[in-house]
């Protein structure tokens, strides 16, 4: 059978994703590329006697470079160049827009097949293609498709065949000035004997003077003959055009062909009804309701997320608590089952915790992405979150930081422009998620107890949000110092999705999660199971051993014999080591270690500061004993350092290993560490000597 | 006169577009060019972002990149 790798184009809510569910039947086969931040994605299928793989790149609206998923697409259209055909999808109630990038892809010189997407909507609202003249004139097959309706896709699918099988130059023609110069050069190439595939497209790119072509041309002879002609050309282009910028006179070329084929293939009747879109919008970006409306949307969403979410997330816990302690139970080798039932159970446990509430948030955010209203949550943001180099995209993953970082991470994603998607990302942690939570109410209890503990809470998340927002400006003005993407978005009209779709979306997305953080997440509980458990002090295990069958107060002993072990352990020995670091801040080795404990997960900073002021592993934030441990312990100033040290430093392990995935590479979480280090290193210095003034 | 000086519900043909390389080239991709004839459909509560329609589609546009934006008014 023969293979045809077929490229996916087409702008942004085309209904690529949804053409492309629509075609593979259901024994589709969807893997991602390794080592690429902005995904493509490959489905593979078969049709008649060839194997097709369709390549879906992310959605552009041309091929000049603008964000990093244009370039991802046009990397792979033009330089890696390993594919038969590009199958461009077009909207086509939307069609002059769309046809710019199909004569942009036309210059590439590869067969195209142009597939008319939206044919039942643009019936409805009464526009009127003529598909084969527009095929005619493009020189390729124009195909009327509906992915939603599943209509003309086997006709798609047989014009890709054809294609293929007889390909022929397509038929993108300029005004006379530039055929004229076009069939010059040609001429040139002819008359040397030169026998170039696509000659056409070479003389185009010639005159468009594209790099890659110079360069390919420059190293031979026929370039000094030919580098006359192409001047002589280009003034005779510029005299018509009273311009000699040749990039601007070949986008006037495209913009007049497509009016040509408009006019020529296309019938639109003006209608004047408003159509359900804008009947949609009047109310859902109104000056005055659109915001309390999307605020609604959103409360919603985090009340299902952390609601629903946890509903499952008892049971799971349930669950793995109870594997913890079969495995306890019935593995005899001591170390194997340690190793088992405190590091790997808990550990991968804890990921597989937050997936029913990530499974929630990702239907939402896929809800919000395909029925086009996060665009107009972006319009309604944006003049916010500009002053302060963020894009209004930025909301999402800074609210769901507030719940978890994890799932905080992935959302970001849905920022087109890599510097306000780092700059986002290096602040998510400045909302302070769940799991820092119980540390809080611990602190609080034992330090503000008498003050109202629910306002200070509230004061620790509202100053650790304005304080996120606060750093990024500082970022924007000192590290990220790009200019900011220009706010043009396009407003697509509202559609609702297949339940196929949504589907698709987030069951990808919620494998990703296990299977990235998963194998990571193993490997990273295994490191700091071994760290709190190893070297083995046997010789203390073995004097309280006998301290403890010969003494009636065997608890407290017990916690005595897991405070010295720690004390012992590789991770007592790295608080101890790295203590001095954090004395400025009246940080004891305890809390110290606890801090670094904490990088794990942020929950077991207070079992660790439990087992180390010798109360054992059973601690929650709510037992009596620990807090007044505390009060006896650490002083004040101290204790607000601690705090405000919990509230920006490093997110959690799975956190991380999460963030560096979606930054594009470790450096990045070396920044991500450093940065949120030194910022809460100065903060909680600031904090203690206030306090340390104050009283 | 500036597409940021329109008033909404005003219609305009844009004459020139001053903005950068980059810009230009985003403006073009979605169809934002000389001769096109837009319509003010809204703006933000601020006045930071507008709302557009040209042809038969809608866009947002910030206002920074508005005021790179000369028009002629033509009702």
């Amino acid at each position: 059978m023969n293979n045809i790798k077929i490229a996916l184009v087409g702008q942004p809510n085309v209904g690529k994703s949804m053409l492309i569910n629509s075609i593979s039947n259901s024994k589709l086969k969807v893997g991602n590329f390794s080592g690429v931040t902005v995904e493509k994605k490959e489905v593979k299928l078969s049709f008649e006697s060839y194997n097709l793989t369709i390549v879906d790149l992310p959605g552009t609206y041309s091929l000049n470079n603008f964000t990093p998923d244009e370039e991802v697409t046009k990397d792979f259209l033009e330089v890696e160049d390993n594919y038969d055909l590009i199958l461009n999808v077009v909207d086509s109630t939307n069609l002059s827009r769309n046809l710019l990038l199909t004569t942009q892809l036309l210059e590439l010189g590869k067969p195209v097949v142009l597939a008319l997407n939206m044919m039942d909507e643009a019936d409805k609202e009464n526009i009127q293609i003529d598909s084969k003249q527009m095929g005619a004139i493009l020189g390729i097959e124009a195909i009327k498709v509906s992915a939603a309706k599943k209509q003309g896709l086997e006709n798609l699918l047989k014009a890709i065949v054809k294609t293929v099988e007889n390909s022929k130059e397509n038929k993108l023609i300029y005004s006379e000035p530039i055929e004229e110069e076009i069939a010059n050069i040609s001429q040139y190439l002819e008359s040397k004997q030169k026998d170039y595939p696509n000659k056409r497209i070479l003389c185009i790119k010639l005159l468009q003077e594209d790099e890659k072509t110079y360069k390919r041309i420059h190293e031979s002879p026929i370039y000094i003959g030919l580098a006359k002609i192409l001047r002589n050309a280009q003034s005779h282009i510029s005299t018509h055009y009273n311009s000699n910028n040749m990039k601007k006179i070949f986008k006037q070329e495209r913009l007049a062909f497509v009016k040509g084929v408009m006019t020529e293939t296309v019938q639109t009747k003006v209608r004047e009804k408003k159509t359900l879109t804008q009947k949609i919008d009047s109310i859902l970006i109104n000056k005055f309701i659109g915001l309390p409306i999307f605020l609604g949307f959103m409360w919603i969403l985090f009340w299902f997320t952390f609601t629903l979410g946890s509903i499952p997330m008892d049971y799971i816990d349930g669950f793995f608590g109870f594997l913890s302690k079969i495995a306890d139970t019935y593995i005899k080798s001591p170390g194997l089952s340690s190793l088992i039932s405190d590091g790997i159970i808990p550990g991968v446990g804890a990921v597989i915790l937050f997936l029913p509430n990530i499974i929630i948030l990702f239907i939402g955010i896929s809800l919000l992405e395909t029925t086009g209203y996060m665009n107009r949550i972006a319009f309604l943001l944006d003049g916010f979150f500009h002053k302060f180099g963020l894009h209004g995209k930025s909301f999402i993953p800074l609210v769901t930081g507030f719940g978890c970082s994890v799932p905080a991470y992935m959302s970001a994603r849905t920022l087109k422009n890599k510097t306000q998607r780092l700059l986002t990302m290096f602040i998510i942690g400045f909302m302070s998620c769940g799991a820092r939570l119980p540390v809080y109410i611990l602190f609080i209890g034992a330090f503000f107890a008498d003050s109202n503990p629910g306002n200070i809470l509230f004061i620790i998340y509202i100053s650790g949000a304005l304080l996120g927002i606060f750093m990024a400006k500082i970022l924007k003005m000192f590290v990220f110092k790009d200019k900011n993407e220009p706010f043009v978005m396009d407003m697509p009209k509202y559609r609702l999705p297949t339940l196929k779709l949504i589907w698709h979306t987030v069951y990808t997305k919620a494998l990703m999660y296990l299977k990235k953080a998963g194998t990571f997440i193993l490997a990273a509980s295994i490191i700091i199971w071994f760290a709190s458990s190893y070297p083995k002090n046997l010789d203390i295990q073995n004097e309280y051993q006998t301290k403890i069958e010969n003494s009636d107060n065997k608890d407290e002993l017990q916690n005595e014999l897991q405070q010295k072990l720690l004390e012992n352990s590789y991770l007592g020995k790295i608080g101890k080591f790295t203590q001095p670091l954090f004395a400025p801040l009246g940080f004891d080795w305890k809390m110290t270690v606890a801090l670094e404990s904490g990088l794990a997960a942020k929950e077991v900073v207070v079992s660790t500061l439990g087992v180390l002021y010798s109360l054992g592993d059973t601690n929650d934030e709510t037992s009596s004993s620990l807090i007044t441990q505390l009060k006896e312990n650490i002083a004040l100033p101290s204790a607000v350092a601690f705090i405000i040290f919990i509230m920006i430093y490093l997110p959690c392990l799975a956190a991380s290993l999460v963030f560096a995935k979606e930054a594009g590479g470790f450096s990045y979480l070396a920044y991500l560490f450093i940065f949120t280090t030194l910022t809460a290193w100065v903060f909680s210095f600031i904090g203690f000597h206030v306090t340390r003034f104050l009283i | 006169m500036l597409l940021s000086d329109l008033k909404q519900k005003q219609s305009a043909i844009i004459t020139k577009i001053n903005s950068d390389e980059e810009t230009e080239d985003r403006l073009y991709s979605l169809g934002l060019v000389e001769g096109i004839q837009i319509l003010i459909d809204k703006y933000s509560m601020a006045k930071q972002t507008i709302i557009i329609s040209l042809q038969s589609q809608t866009l947002a546009i910030g206002l920074g990149e508005a005021k790179q934006i000369e028009v002629e008014i033509t009702k």
